[in-house]
């Protein structure tokens, strides 16, 4: 009993542990820095932002890169496919006939 | 919040950028270290939260109070931030496979401590924020701005674009979910 009491009193001591907040006090040169920001110009896209289009432009290289191996190695084995049967249309061609008709 | 502060805002005067910085920057800062839990990251935010207020002033139609549409755009930034931290972790797991310099995120902090909790409720208060952020987002908004913040639960359903209702009973569920994760913590602690 004693236990849940300890327990439930532990919580209410956490819940409570906001009682009475108080704002923290503000930085006096926040307005310059934000002025510096603005004049910049250039942070209106975040860091976040930068780095995942960044993530996202490599992303689409490397997926055409992989096509790219890809069609690349289709087509030279369709060419390797096509030099075996024009190779191949040509044995019976340029083998020698033997006759069996004496 | 000084008067006419809108219509000078807008007429571009600069003594109004700053007033209007001067005066709010406590609110925002507050609200965004209740939601992020990191300081660097909550005056980051801050800025940016300024700099859209000042580069969307005109597209301020006075619907809410300049207060409340400040408040908005504070958690809207809050969450792309604790979004993109969701991802850098997930992301940190798979980089660190190949390189070991990647596990480590700019803004990671996992002994958060609100500077303005009472120095012997420090304690408490860090064991607290670290279960309000296991919350989900809607429900950590909520008690973020009852309890951090202070606001009335009437400016709060303003601020997140639903009803009074709506807003307590987010409240309401973060409370019992976040009893539910102490209690947890207290069985784990005395085993």
């Amino acid at each position: 009993m004693k236990q849940v009491q300890d327990k439930e009193q532990w919580i209410n001591e956490v819940m409570g542990s906001t009682d009475g907040i108080q704002r923290p006090a503000g930085n006096p040169f926040l307005y310059e820095k934000i002025k510096y920001k603005m004049e910049r110009g250039s942070e209106t896209v975040p860091v976040a932002g930068k780095k995942m289009a960044w993530g996202w432009a490599m992303a689409l290289v490397a997926l055409l890169a992989v096509n790219g191996v890809a069609i690349v190695n289709k087509i030279a084995h369709e060419k390797k496919a096509q030099a075996a049967a024009a190779i191949n249309s040509l044995v019976p061609e340029m083998s020698t006939q033997t006759i069996y008709s004496y | 919040m000084p008067e006419h502060i809108v219509e000078r805002l807008k007429a571009g005067d600069e003594a109004a950028y700053r007033e209007l910085v001067d005066s709010q920057q406590q609110r925002v800062l507050n609200t965004a270290l209740g939601l992020v839990q990191n300081h660097e990251l909550a005056e980051d935010i801050a800025q940016e939260v300024f700099i859209e207020v000042f580069r969307s002033i005109e597209k301020f139609g006075g619907q809410s109070t300049l207060s409340t549409w400040i408040y908005r755009i504070t958690v809207n930034k809050c969450l792309d931030a604790i979004r993109y931290q969701r991802r850098g972790k997930r992301f940190a797991i798979i980089t660190s496979l190949f390189r070991q310099d990647t596990g480590e995120l700019k803004y990671e902090s996992p002994h958060f401590d609100h500077p303005g909790v009472a120095l012997e409720k420090k304690e408490n208060a860090r064991i607290l924020f670290a279960a309000v952020e296991e919350l989900p987002e809607n429900q950590r908004i909520a008690f973020v701005l009852s309890q951090v913040e202070d606001l009335p639960q009437k400016e709060i359903a303003e601020i997140m674009n639903i009803s009074v209702k709506a807003v307590e009973s987010l409240i309401q569920r973060a409370k019992v979910n976040l009893r539910k994760k102490l209690e947890n913590i207290y069985i784990n602690r005395r085993k």
